[in-house]
């Protein structure tokens, strides 16, 4: 497959469509990516969490997470946040449909981050195949991190060559980082 | 006679040649004297003195040479520059022919410019420390410092490194970073003088991590990330290690620009790059970018450990590979680059 075959067809985007997908298990930083870099007050479906995600976080996504970024005058770019928890997976595949491309993101103090990682990669590749994505490791700085040694051996070992970077999803340099070497794998067809 | 012959053709293949002789010193434990023979294009490494030879097997040293040449019925050779695996490899082979040494706690190791032939010129060593010479203008570009560097951080090696009229900088191991007040750092990052000023000397000392760790907890050091100094340094030097702009290179892993400083085509040569080989002459053409700027890209991700020579037979990409987007496509990524990449 050509780079050019692989290109995601921007001419389809209309103007309302335009969205970027974050997604990743729970706590790996999604709902706060959005809220560091969103112009407008994050739409969130959070609520108390009851299941087994009470012991690491109060509050969860259920359906999305909602925020926007101003282009121009004309365009809004909005950026989705998916549910982390299996159960709601079918909101993936609502919420990935038309995608610019997929901004994954994992918890690298998770049990088994590079499992989630596969899992997430394996869910989206239809999409992946046909935009792009980029990885976002969060949570590097904690005690129990190995660092990003075991990402790039697995992404090297696997073939995936998308971006992948440590990042603070607090923090707007990084999640930015993951924007703009989004941006400039669409640039080079996906 | 124990001698290492190594043909040289040109600076690229020096420099690369250096990290080898590096990690041979770390593995004899500075138990080699490295002297430019006065041939124009040859390196002899010969003991100057046969006690420092005194935990080598003299029969194990085979000549090196390009190509497999055989030679006593052992073939070794040096591979051509930019190809990290078979570097590795090599300095694995061929460091598998010294008898380890017990580490030294403190094992001094100097180096000083010299004219070759340097047997008489050098002076004598202490007990504890090695002085090697290399006689070639080039020597102490700073290209070979940061080669040196680079060997010490593959090697896992805490080193110190004094340069003449300057204080130490020093590598440390465990984390990775490297220590020196900013007049210091600030030099290694001086590429165009440091090149130019062939006079220059370093001292090279090799440090357990604790006492290094008392060394460089000084309120004017600052740690420098490894990764960060090669990178500037191979984006700033005037000759770029890529010197064969046809050759073909890939990308292994990206690039970590949450630590290094990038521009905007870094990130579409990387990911051209990651998905396909390509020579520093495709991709200048691809992303519309000056040839030395492609080739100091590369030469930065090759001092990373990140690229590797293309293997034969395998399709490279070519400069069309960027594919071409309609007034719509681009328009849409005219927006989100201004969004994303304004200052």
């Amino acid at each position: 497959m050509t780079m050019t075959e692989n290109f995601l067809d921007l001419d389809g985007v209309e103007s309302s469509d335009i969205k970027i997908v974050f997604s990743g298990p729970v706590g790996a930083g999604k709902s706060q990516a959005i809220r560091t870099v969103s112009d407008i007050e994050v739409v969130q479906t959070d609520v108390v969490a009851t299941d087994e995600v009470q012991d690491s976080k109060e509050t969860t996504t259920v359906a999305m997470d909602y925020g926007e970024l101003q282009l121009d005058a004309d365009t809004t770019l909005a950026l989705y946040g998916t549910p982390g928890q299996e159960r709601f997976r079918f909101m993936w595949d609502i919420l990935i449909k038309g995608a610019l491309g997929v901004v994954l993101m994992v918890d690298d103090s998770a049990p088994d981050p590079l499992g989630d990682l596969e899992t997430y990669l394996q869910n989206f590749s239809h999409h992946i195949a046909q935009s792009t994505a980029v990885v976002g490791v969060t949570h590097t700085d904690v005690a129990a991190s190995s660092g990003m040694e075991k990402y790039y051996e697995y992404m090297e070992q696997k073939g995936y060559f998308f971006p992948i970077y440590p990042i603070d999803a607090r923090k707007a340099e990084d999640v930015n980082l993951l924007l703009q070497s989004l941006t400039a794998m669409l640039e080079i067809g996906g | 006679m124990l001698n290492l012959y190594v043909r040289l053709l040109d600076a690229a293949e020096r420099s690369h040649l250096n990290r080898i002789l590096y990690r041979l010193m770390v593995e004899s434990r500075g138990q080699f004297r490295m002297v430019e023979a006065s041939e124009a294009n040859a390196v002899v490494i010969s003991p100057d003195d046969p006690g420092s030879m005194r935990l080598i097997d003299s029969k194990k040293i085979v000549p090196i040479v390009y190509g497999p040449t055989p030679v006593d019925g052992v073939e070794w050779y040096i591979p051509k520059p930019g190809s990290s695996s078979d570097v590795a490899q090599t300095i694995l082979g061929v460091s598998a022919l010294f008898q380890p040494q017990e580490p030294a706690a403190n094992t001094e190791l100097s180096q000083t410019e010299a004219a070759p032939p340097a047997h008489a010129s050098t002076p004598p060593r202490a007990a504890d420390s090695e002085t090697f010479s290399l006689g070639s203008a080039e020597s102490f570009e700073y290209s070979r410092v940061v080669d040196v560097l680079q060997c010490a951080r593959e090697q896992q090696q805490s080193v110190e490194l004094t340069f003449a009229g300057a204080g130490p900088v020093y590598y440390l191991a465990t984390t990775d970073d490297v220590y020196g007040t900013f007049t210091e750092i600030a030099g290694f990052l001086a590429t165009r003088e440091a090149s130019e000023n062939t006079g220059r000397t370093y001292q090279q000392r090799s440090l357990d991590d604790a006492s290094l760790r008392r060394v460089v907890n000084k309120p004017n050091f600052f740690g420098y990330r490894m990764e960060s100094l090669v990178w500037h340094a191979a984006l700033a030097l005037d000759d770029a290690r890529i010197v064969d702009t046809a050759a073909c290179y890939r990308l292994r892993r990206w690039p970590n620009f949450a630590t290094l400083t990038y521009e905007h085509w870094y990130m579409k040569a990387a990911g051209i790059l990651m998905r396909s080989r390509m020579s520093a002459q495709s991709l200048s053409v691809a992303l519309d970018v000056p040839l030395d700027q492609a080739c100091r890209f590369m030469s930065a991700c090759d001092a990373l450990g990140i690229l590797e020579l293309a293997g034969s037979g395998e399709q490279a990409g070519s400069s069309s590979a960027v594919p071409v987007k309609s007034k719509k496509s681009e328009k849409l990524l005219g927006k989100l680059l201004k969004r994303f990449f304004a200052k």
